[in-house]
């Protein structure tokens, strides 16, 4: 994540306003490239910056609860635990607030009074999104992100479990942020392997002087390629959105 | 020491350097950075100036107009309003019978 980036989530979850972020993350962006200093450098870590520049903004009084009795985490986990992972943070206290455009969850956690979460994902399309919350909205549900098919609900385990959900003693914050399996990393080794292949076969055939046929292998593989590869990852979506469609919902918690 | 004695000279009066560099017209984060620097105060980073304007837009005491670039990011133009440039009128005031102050005690009475 660059700087920018992690400015821009402290900022949101300082509570400083969506269209106040963008243009102010220009204006610094713009900044450093015009002295050419290192970003760190020049306006400090992320996290300091955010809080001051939003006790300016009056956004903490705004915002939902008193910042100093509240952690902040972004984390991430792939689609094949990340329900599972939810619920062992939502456990320890941690609340998503949202998930953002890179799929990690945004998370905050209540010091002086930390209550546990449930966390359910369903597959929904798009437009199907108010319905689904609508929905669950009876059992206490309410949505708190979407990632291409998957549509994240949160519950304080309150609504079901009463004083008992509350946490007295919260764990530390965890030590990793993200959880990926080899789900996730299997794909990613064997498109990169590829690739690497692709690359080294191009400059053999250069090297050796077949640079007339590699080329036309290319303008005849790439497309080839590309298209096969377009139509195995859309398999491989269908799939995956079939699977965790049928995949059953943990044990609720009594509603 | 010297350096640590200046920065919390400047915290008292940073805002007020702020305001005086946009008297004579708009401007924006960087160019007014160096216009501080170039004034004698020192580098001013980022991390302290950016919030400083941002303090000053919210009390009304600047405007500030966001224009994009045709490369590269855009740029935000603050300018002084009506009540940036009084208030620059008197804590300018106040800030120079302080220094007025200072000054005299430390000539012995001689400024």
């Amino acid at each position: 994540m660059t700087y920018f980036e992690e400015l821009a989530d402290a900022l949101r979850s300082h509570g400083v306003a969506a269209d106040r972020i963008g243009p102010l993350v220009d204006e610094l962006s713009g900044h450093a490239a015009e002295s050419g200093a290192d970003p760190e450098d020049e306006f400090g870590p992320a996290a300091r910056f955010a809080a001051e520049f939003a006790e300016g903004t009056g956004a903490e009084a705004s915002h939902d609860g008193p910042p100093a009795d509240a952690e902040h985490w972004v984390w991430s986990a792939d689609a094949s635990v990340d329900e599972a992972m939810m619920n062992r943070f939502g456990a320890q206290g941690w609340e998503i607030e949202r998930v953002d455009h890179l799929g990690r969850f945004v998370s905050r956690r209540d010091l002086a009074s930390p209550t546990q979460w449930r966390y359910r994902r369903d597959v929904v399309g798009r437009r199907e999104r108010a319905a689904h919350a609508e929905a669950l909205a009876p059992d206490g549900w309410e949505p708190c992100g979407h990632w291409l098919f998957l549509a994240y609900s949160k519950r304080p385990l309150a609504a079901v479990a009463g004083p008992a959900a509350d946490i007295g003693a919260p764990a530390g914050r965890p030590g990793r942020s993200y959880y990926f399996t080899r789900e996730l990393w299997i794909p990613l080794a064997v498109l990169v392997a590829s690739l690497v292949v692709a690359g080294v076969l191009l400059i053999a055939g250069f090297a050796g002087g077949h640079g007339g046929g590699a080329l036309r292998g290319l303008l005849f593989g790439l497309p080839v390629g590309l298209l096969l590869g377009a139509i195995g990852a859309f398999m491989a979506y269908r799939k995956k959105r079939a699977q965790f469609a049928r995949a059953p919902q943990p044990p609720s918690d009594g509603a | 020491m010297a350096a640590d004695r200046r920065a919390n000279w400047l915290k008292g009066v940073l805002d007020l350097a702020v305001l005086a560099c946009l008297r004579s017209g708009e401007s924006y984060g960087y160019e007014l950075a160096k216009a501080l620097d170039g004034a004698g105060l020192g580098q001013i980073k980022g991390g302290t100036l950016y919030p400083v304007l941002n303090r000053l837009e919210e009390a009304g005491l600047v405007e500030a107009e966001y224009r994009a670039a045709e490369r590269g990011p855009g740029r935000r133009y603050y300018r002084l309003t009506d009540a940036g440039r009084a208030a620059l009128a008197e804590q300018g005031e106040s800030w120079l019978d302080f220094h007025r102050a200072v000054r005299t005690l430390i000539t012995g009475g001689g400024a």
